[in-house]
C-alpha cells in the first residue's frame, strides 16, 4: 500500500483544489515553492553536525540533508595509542567531510548542472576552509563565514544574498547599509516613516530590504537652506 | 516535490491530490469521507479500487493528525508504485 505524501508549502494555499485522475496536481505547490525561484545554497558546519539547505532569494530556507560525526576526543593522549589514536581520528574527519561534500553536491548539482547561484558556508569550525577541496562540482562562488554555533545564520544569508542577487536590489540594500554606517540619522525605518512624513526624500521596499530591517526605509532629507541645497539634521 | 514529479512521469490510474488551505480539520475528514462514498460508484473495477483505498489511507492519515497547519496542506496519493 502506497502512503499518501503531505507537502507542507512555504507559504499560505489559498484555494481548495480536489483532484482524483491521471497525474497529481503539482503546479500550485510549485508555485508557492521556493524551487520555482533562484536559489542559494546554505551549509551550517559545526564540528560534528553538518546541515545542508536550499533557499530562495527571500532567505527562506528548507533542511535538504544532514551529516553527524562523533569523533574521537583524547587525541593527545594514549600512550603507544597515541599515533593510532590520532590517525584515526584523522581519518573520521576526512569522512565526514567527504560524505558531507557528496551530499551537499547531491542537494545542489544535477546532471552536472549547478542549481544555485552561491553556496554560502557557515559555522564555527575550521572544517568549513578544507570542505571546499571537496566541493568542486558545484560551479557557484562559495563564501567562508564564520558564526559562533547557536547564533542564527539568517542575517550572514540575507547579506550574501544581497551581494549575489538582483543587481538593483542589490545597489539599494548597500546603499542603504552604507548609509547605516555613515549616517543613520538620515534614514527612517517601518514606523517612524508615517512621523516623517513630510521629510521622506525616497522610500525604499524592495522585498530584501523588507526581510532585512522589517519593513520599507526611507531616506530624510531636511529643510532646504536658501541656496536650495539640501541638508541634513 | 522531486519525487511526486518523477512518480508523474509513470503511469497510473486514481492518482489523488488534495490541496487544502488551512481550517477545520474535521471538515476536510467529512469531505475525504463523502468523496470516499462517491469513489464506490466508479463503474471500472481497477479504478475503484484503487481511488477507494488511496483515500482511505488519506483517511487514516488525516485521523492521526491534529489540525492543519497553518500555512495550508497538500495531500498526494496513489495506489501503487
Amino acid at each position: 500500500m502506497f502512503r499518501p505524501i503531505f507537502v507542507s508549502p512555504p507559504r499560505t494555499i489559498k484555494k481548495f483544489i480536489y483532484n482524483c485522475g491521471n497525474s497529481f496536481v503539482l503546479e500550485p505547490i510549485e508555485e508557492l515553492h521556493v524551487e520555482s525561484k533562484e536559489k542559494y545554497g546554505l551549509m551550517e558546519l559545526c564540528g560534528e553536525n553538518c546541515s545542508i539547505y536550499l533557499s530562495s532569494e527571500f532567505g527562506e530556507t528548507i533542511l535538504v540533508d544532514q551529516k553527524s560525526t562523533k569523533l574521537q576526543r583524547r587525541q593527545g593522549r594514549g600512550g603507544s595509542s597515541q599515533n593510532r589514536i590520532a590517525r584515526l581520528r584523522e581519518e573520521t574527519i576526512y569522512s565526514y567531510l567527504k560524505s558531507s561534500a557528496e551530499k551537499a553536491v547531491a542537494a545542489y548539482v544535477r546532471d552536472g548542472r549547478t542549481l544555485i547561484k552561491g553556496l554560502l558556508i557557515v559555522g564555527p569550525s575550521l572544517k568549513k576552509e578544507q570542505i571546499i577541496d571537496y566541493l568542486e562540482d558545484i560551479k557557484a562562488p562559495i563564501e567562508i563565514k564564520a558564526k559562533e554555533e547557536g547564533d542564527p545564520s539568517y542575517p550572514l544569508l540575507i547579506d550574501f544574498i544581497a551581494r549575489h542577487g538582483n543587481d538593483e536590489e542589490s545597489k539599494e540594500f548597500e546603499l542603504i547599509n552604507d548609509l547605516l554606517i555613515r549616517t543613520p540619522d538620515l534614514l527612517a525605518f517601518g514606523a517612524e516613516l508615517e512621523n516623517e512624513k513630510g521629510n521622506i526624500k525616497k522610500v525604499y521596499s524592495s522585498e530584501l530590504i523588507k526581510r532585512r530591517f522589517g519593513g520599507p526605509v526611507g531616506i530624510k532629507y531636511f529643510a532646504y537652506d536658501n541656496s536650495g541645497s539640501a541638508e541634513s539634521e | 516535490m522531486e519525487t511526486l514529479r518523477d512518480l508523474n512521469q509513470t503511469k497510473n490510474i486514481g492518482r489523488i491530490t488534495i490541496i487544502s488551505p488551512t481550517g477545520s480539520l474535521a471538515n476536510l475528514i467529512s469531505f475525504v469521507g463523502k468523496e470516499k462514498v462517491t469513489a464506490a460508484r466508479i463503474k471500472d473495477r481497477e479504478n475503484r479500487q484503487n481511488v477507494s483505498s488511496c483515500l482511505e489511507s488519506i483517511l487514516y492519515e488525516l485521523k492521526q493528525m491534529k489540525s492543519i497547519p497553518e500555512a495550508g496542506i497538500a495531500i498526494y496519493a496513489q495506489a501503487y508504485v
